[in-house]
């Protein structure tokens, strides 16, 4: 049957290419997790740019952002047993250990008093989602309006937290205010938060 | 599956673990709750998903030798004899301690080849407690899978202090009992010893029975730490 309406189709044919990157790229993850490098290369070729990207947001510096990759991968590699389709997506599991490791070297390089918390490149604006295909660009500007709900001191310890790794101590200092007052920020952003992105 | 709804405590931890807001202790009770309790589990995948769009960015194709470099490191490039590589390993690695800890390891769960003349590696964990109240120190001898852990301080009030190795989804497996008051070799089951890796976590809970080694923990945390290499 022919589909009359092309802005449907278009849509279906992304939501279907979607699928299938997400089908090779866990297939690619599961060879690798055996030890099978081709694999491990191929999960490498098809993710590297967008971890970068990810990497290049933490790090200002880009020489930074390239240790971080590669420290990225080293781990993706050994831990690839650990990834769980049924749990998580892919890509999201991707990110967020690539962004765990890269948030570990940001945080050793304050505690070597090789940076602080204040010279943090400012992180109030999220730059744009490029390709929608790897991350849902629905579940970007549902998090950016959620976001923008928040009192604004509140949604900046979130960003801060995530993106610079800001404990609940480094905001207190940095903030001069007590650790008790992060908390209760970070608290009712979350609560604020789920509830608005489960709308 | 249960359907009993998560209380705001159990939302802001699981986001504040999401967020790498939590401290060692912190992060071995989430990595215990994971374990133990699916809806919670999901929880904290659901925040990771909610928050990963603020990573979105342009991507960015990398550097053709950061692919050449990880290739060496995971061995794809033969290389001429195996002691050298390591050493241009370490010679190579220009990041901090991060970077070594990674590359480290993946050479133990992946070790080059056996080599008899070599001291067998000798892992190690310092066990903490949120208060600093209770520790204990954790040795792991490689090649013999001999676990030694003593406590420094730890009131067991009554209870039995169960060991547990943890990995980074939260999956909970028991080494058995361990004393509170003096040193204890846990012999780890050879199916356990590819869990017994830098960055596992060891923790020890306390249990309200000893007779044998549970499935899932029902006690507190009282101590945890990571796997690290001495």
């Amino acid at each position: 049957m022919i589909n009359a309406e092309p802005a449907n189709n278009s849509a279906e044919f992304a939501r279907r290419r979607a699928d299938d990157d997400r089908a090779i790229l866990v297939a690619a993850l599961k060879r690798a997790a055996t030890g099978d490098k081709n694999a491990f290369e191929d999960v490498y070729r098809r993710t590297s740019a967008k971890l970068f990207g990810v990497c290049l947001r933490i790090f200002p510096e880009r020489q930074d952002a390239e240790e971080a990759l590669q420290d990225a991968y080293l781990t993706i590699w050994s831990k690839a047993a650990t990834f769980d389709s049924s749990r998580a997506s892919p890509i999201t599991w991707l990110v967020t250990l690539t962004r765990n490791r890269a948030i570990d070297r940001l945080r050793a390089i304050r505690n070597r008093g090789l940076a602080s918390l204040d010279e943090a490149v400012d992180v109030a604006d999220p730059a744009p989602l490029a390709d929608s295909v790897m991350l849902a660009d629905e579940a970007d500007s549902r998090l950016n309006y959620c976001i923008n709900t928040l009192d604004e001191r509140d949604a900046e310890c979130v960003r801060t937290a995530f993106l610079k790794g800001a404990t609940y101590a480094e905001l207190a200092t940095r903030d001069g205010v007590p650790l008790g007052t992060i908390k209760s920020r970070v608290r009712r952003a979350l609560l604020k938060l789920r509830e608005c992105m489960s709308q | 599956m249960t359907t009993r709804p998560l209380s705001d405590d159990d939302i802001v931890l699981a986001g504040e673990a999401a967020l790498g807001m939590l401290d060692r202790a912190g992060e071995a009770v989430v990595a215990s709750r994971i374990a133990t309790d699916p809806l919670f589990a999901a929880e904290v995948s659901a925040w990771q998903d909610r928050f990963a769009p603020m990573l979105a960015a342009d991507a960015a194709p990398p550097p053709a030798k950061i692919w050449n470099d990880i290739r060496v490191k995971i061995g794809t490039v033969p290389t001429r004899r195996a002691a050298n590589t390591s050493v241009r390993v370490w010679q190579s690695i220009a990041g901090g301690a991060t970077a070594v800890a990674a590359t480290l390891a993946f050479m133990l769960v992946n070790p080059p080849a056996p080599r008899p003349t070599e001291p067998s590696p000798t892992l190690v964990a310092a066990l903490g407690s949120e208060t600093g109240r209770a520790a204990m120190t954790a040795a792991y001898d490689m090649r013999r899978g001999e676990l030694v852990v003593t406590p420094v301080a730890m009131k067991p009030e009554g209870r039995f202090p169960e060991l547990w190795v943890i990995d980074a989804s939260g999956d909970a497996k028991s080494l058995g009992f361990v004393d509170a008051t003096s040193a204890t070799r846990v012999a780890v089951a050879p199916a356990m010893r590819t869990r017994m890796k830098i960055g596992m976590t060891l923790a020890v809970t306390l249990e309200a029975d000893h007779t044998a080694p549970h499935a899932k923990a029902a006690g507190p945390v009282i101590v945890s730490g990571k796997i690290e290499i001495l």
